[in-house]
């Protein structure tokens, strides 16, 4: 294949770049978008269907194709590229590591000592109500999208930070 | 490790992204070797001395302090 080339690098890497970038902004307009519809207190029957619509539509194609595209495809990334790419799973693999059993950690620590429950008498039952804002009612495929978006939009935020570190 | 390649650069009135486009890299690559945050593969920093027809270590200094 023919690659590409501009008085400014090949242009597959300055693509990459700019990805990101885009990647994080509609990232951080749809999370802006939930924070605003959550305060309003809207019901969704009141937001006109373009409004309710917009987010999904601009997010979708970035967080299930574009940042999957990205992480994958180490042909658009140089060297420097790389290495951000490299240090940015590290630290994806360190909350991995950390942040189930934190939330476990947080979940029986509120269950037992803030709301003192009966441990005698839970038979078994354990605190998993207390994650029903986040998980109640969810179909399954579902909670799998919300995980995978969380990881997709963790890259990118992680990625973005390093590369701005580095930049001052 | 330290290097001279902004010094080097800036004597030939280059950019960063004229740099970049010579090298075959990215502009957050050269800024990221020139910031000193990033040290260059053996095949970069090889691309980089035949760049400016000098030898290695009159680019790049690996000595401590």
């Amino acid at each position: 294949m023919t690659e590409v080339k501009t008085s400014r690098g090949p242009l597959r890497y300055r693509i990459y770049y700019r990805l990101m970038d885009l990647a994080l902004a509609i990232n951080l307009l749809g999370i802006c978008a939930v924070v605003v519809g959550t305060a309003s207190g809207l019901e969704v029957e009141d937001i006109p269907p373009v409004i309710y619509y917009l987010p999904p539509i601009l997010i979708w194609p970035i967080t299930y194709v574009v940042v999957p595209l990205l992480i994958v495809l180490s042909s658009m990334r140089d060297e420097y590229a790389e290495l951000l790419w490299k240090r940015t799973i590290a630290q994806l693999m360190i909350i991995t590591a950390v942040l189930p059993p934190l939330i476990y950690a947080v979940i029986w620590f509120i269950s037992i000592v803030i709301i003192q429950g009966d441990v005698a008498n839970w038979n078994g039952y354990r605190p998993d109500w207390l994650l029903d804002p986040l998980l109640a009612e969810k179909w399954r495929l579902g909670v799998i999208l919300e995980f995978w978006q969380a990881f997709t939009l963790g890259f990118v935020i992680l990625f973005q930070w390093n590369r701005w570190r580095d930049s001052r | 490790m330290k290097n001279r390649l902004r010094v080097l650069r800036a004597e030939r009135e280059w950019s960063q992204a004229e740099l970049a486009g010579r090298l075959d890299v990215s502009r957050q690559a050269v800024n990221a070797i020139e910031t000193g945050k990033h040290d260059p593969s053996l095949p970069l920093a090889f691309r980089i001395a035949r760049l400016f027809e000098m030898p290695i270590e009159e680019i790049f200094d690996d000595t401590e302090g």
